[in-house]
């Protein structure tokens, strides 16, 4: 290893903790529950607001088939789907508006905002 | 065996592309231990980078692009999503690693495989977001850097490894 | 490869190591986040004027600039309040500095020299009194002050002290003269009150300063009127909640503006409650008592000043005749709320509205 390499991942380990304390403050302001957006095709086909659900099941159609999301407890993760790598499968749950879940091979993604996000109110 | 320069230099990027179409085959096999999209161990890339530094970028880029598309069609892939995000990303990739490449002072073999696994990384989430809609690539990309190093490193090492044989087989670098 | 730097200098080597470090940190930088090269500073500051709180929201690439745009922009408003307030204590500065209170002073005597802003606004204001069959008036000061709105001694009228008090709400007797910028009420007990222009007259000023910086991004909220300059990001525009009326925490709806402003009129936002009936500061000047079909109305529109001008008036006037009056001019839309809990909108909102699940409000889609 040169010493250009050792340069260049301590930078890069640097880089990687300055945006993990970025998304660690961005995630303590956004703890509460949000809206789940859930998009096939990149169209949205489903909008869920987390805290109002105890349990849940939701199928989504992708172009290869029926993607299974679960809701449970402010989180939502996908449950099973037809796709081969199962990756969405193993991002696990999510809550937060930073997190996402992405299928790629089924064209399926879910994102959380947060609720009520606007930036202004007229009243 | 006693190939001429041009005949030699063709069977050689056959070798490379089935090798390189074979170790992505293997690893298609295997699952993915990383719980992220894109994010794979990219043993195709040993091979890339190789071509990369032993030819250069005309040859990198036709091994690479090869390669995808090969293995697509293998993969039933071809002309979808995963398709175009692979090919995308190995474009980007191999050109970011030639850049690399070129300051061999400075950087070793493992750098240029860093900043290839980075740049594919990053290409596929990108192409992903325009495919997809909207997502939040910002959340992805402490992991995708730090994840990026053991993949870069172990593959750069590899790499590094094998390119004393290519340059034994070759006897003389062609230019 | 390796030979060729042998011949090298040791100078060329060491600066293209460092080109090259330099170089490749700017790349790793580029791709994992432009934010880190192009710096866009938020500056957000707050004050009082206008017996409302004035809050602006800038971004601007230098923290300088953003401060500087941001204290002109509430100069703007606070001198637009002096011009136009009309309930300060005698023999204070203030009182001096208010051109309407001259005005009102002078009613029936003698007409009175006044500031371009103060000129511009009575005619903006006579104009829409004209356009809008009357329900815009700013000579509605006699009316306001007997109901007690403004000075906190609100109480509800007998009907002969209103009979009287609307023989003097009569835009016709409001004299402007245009060559010497003057203003002249007619009858001596005639009065003007600018609350329903004022404010969004100075929101258009203090937008106005903001763009001269080159800022191309900010947001004022006045006191629930909303100027959305620019868009919040690349082809993503701002989100503006509707205010649910019956409910301060809830929204009713989330509009998605790029360089307009909103402006809500709401029987919500000044009242007082008599034997639980309910009396708001919005006054027809046709009947002198406040208007009773809408419980809110918010136009959206790229004049802060018109906007004002025709939430009051579109409150005054209901939903059907608002609505042909929107008909007829493009570019400006409004979303209305009606006491029996229905929501009617102008065609062009349905595109850029988003409405929320909310308890009891049923949306009336034409």
């Amino acid at each position: 290893m040169t010493k250009g390499d050792k340069v260049l991942i301590g930078s890069i380990l640097a880089l990687a903790l300055i945006f993990f304390g970025m998304w660690y403050i961005q995630d303590k302001n956004a703890s509460q529950a949000g809206i789940a957006i859930i998009r096939s095709g990149g169209k949205i086909v489903q909008e869920i607001e987390l805290d109002t659900i105890e349990s849940k099941v939701i199928p989504i159609e992708g172009p290869l088939g029926i993607s299974k999301a679960k809701v449970e407890k402010d989180t939502i993760q996908m449950l099973s789907s037809p796709c081969k790598d199962k990756v969405c499968i193993k991002q696990g749950k999510i809550s937060t508006s930073s997190q996402s879940i992405v299928c790629v091979p089924n064209e399926i993604s879910i994102t959380i905002e947060k609720k009520g996000e606007v930036d202004e109110i007229t009243r | 065996m006693k190939l001429q320069g041009n005949v030699r230099k063709q069977v050689l990027l056959g070798i490379l592309v089935s090798t390189a179409l074979v170790l992505y085959l293997i690893e298609a096999m295997l699952p993915n231990p990383f719980p992220l999209p894109g994010v794979k161990l990219g043993l195709a890339n040993i091979v890339n980078l190789l071509t990369l530094a032993h030819f250069g970028l005309g040859e990198g880029l036709f091994v690479a692009v090869i390669r995808v598309l090969l293995g697509s069609l293998i993969g039933g892939t071809f002309t979808g999503p995963a398709f175009i995000i692979s090919f995308v990303a190995s474009l980007l990739s191999t050109l970011a690693m030639y850049f690399f490449l070129r300051l061999e002072k400075v950087f070793s073999l493992i750098s240029v495989s860093i900043v290839g696994a980075i740049t594919h990384n990053l290409a596929q989430l990108l192409v992903v977001s325009i495919l997809i809609g909207t997502f939040n690539i910002y959340y992805y990309l402490p992991f995708l850097l730090i994840l990026a190093l053991p993949v870069g490193i172990s593959t750069g090492y590899m790499a590094q490894l094998v390119k004393k044989y290519l340059e034994n087989f070759q006897g003389s670098k062609s230019d | 490869m390796c030979s060729l730097s042998s011949s090298r200098s040791l100078r060329k080597r060491s600066l293209k190591k460092i080109l090259s470090v330099a170089i490749s940190l700017l790349v790793v930088l580029t791709i994992t986040g432009c934010s880190l090269i192009q710096p866009e500073y938020e500056y957000t500051s707050e004050e009082f004027i206008m017996n409302t709180f004035i809050n602006i929201k800038v971004y601007a690439n230098s923290k300088e600039k953003a401060k500087e745009a941001i204290q002109k922009a509430f100069q703007e408003f606070k001198k637009i309040e002096e011009l136009t307030n009309r309930f300060v204590q005698k023999g204070t500065a203030e009182y001096e500095k208010s051109e309407i209170i001259k005005i009102n002073l002078a009613a029936g005597q003698t007409p009175v020299q006044v500031s371009e802003d103060t000129f511009k606004m009575l005619s903006l204001s006579k104009k829409y009194n004209k356009e809008l069959d009357g329900v815009f008036e700013i000579t509605i000061g006699p009316l306001v002050d007997l109901w007690g709105f403004g000075q906190d001694k609100k109480n509800v009228p007998a009907r002969e002290q209103l009979e009287s008090k609307l023989k003097l709400v009569d835009s016709n007797r409001l004299v402007l003269d245009e060559h010497r910028q003057t203003a002249y009420l007619e009858r001596t007990d005639m009065s003007l009150d600018l609350g329903a222009i004022a404010k969004g007259y100075a929101t258009e000023k203090a937008a106005q300063v903001i763009r001269e910086y080159g800022i191309e991004k900010a947001i004022i909220n006045a006191g629930g009127n909303i100027y959305a300059l620019g868009e919040k990001g690349d082809e993503i525009p701002w989100k503006i909640g509707i205010q649910d009326p019956r409910d301060a925490n809830k929204l009713l709806a989330v509009l998605n503006l790029k360089d307009q402003v909103a402006v809500t009129s709401g029987d919500y936002q000044r009242y007082f409650e008599v034997n639980g009936t309910r009396y708001h500061h919005i006054l027809d000047p046709r009947t002198g008592k406040p208007a009773d079909e809408l419980m809110s109305v918010t136009v959206i529109g790229e004049d802060s000043t018109i906007a004002d001008v025709l939430s009051t008036s579109f409150f005054i006037l209901g939903v059907e005749k608002s609505l042909a009056y929107l008909k007829e001019h493009p570019g400006i839309e409004a979303v209305f709320v009606t006491k029996d809990q229905k929501i009617y909108t102008s065609t062009g909102v349905q595109e850029i509205i988003e409405f929320k699940k909310n308890g009891g409000y049923i949306i009336d889609e034409r």
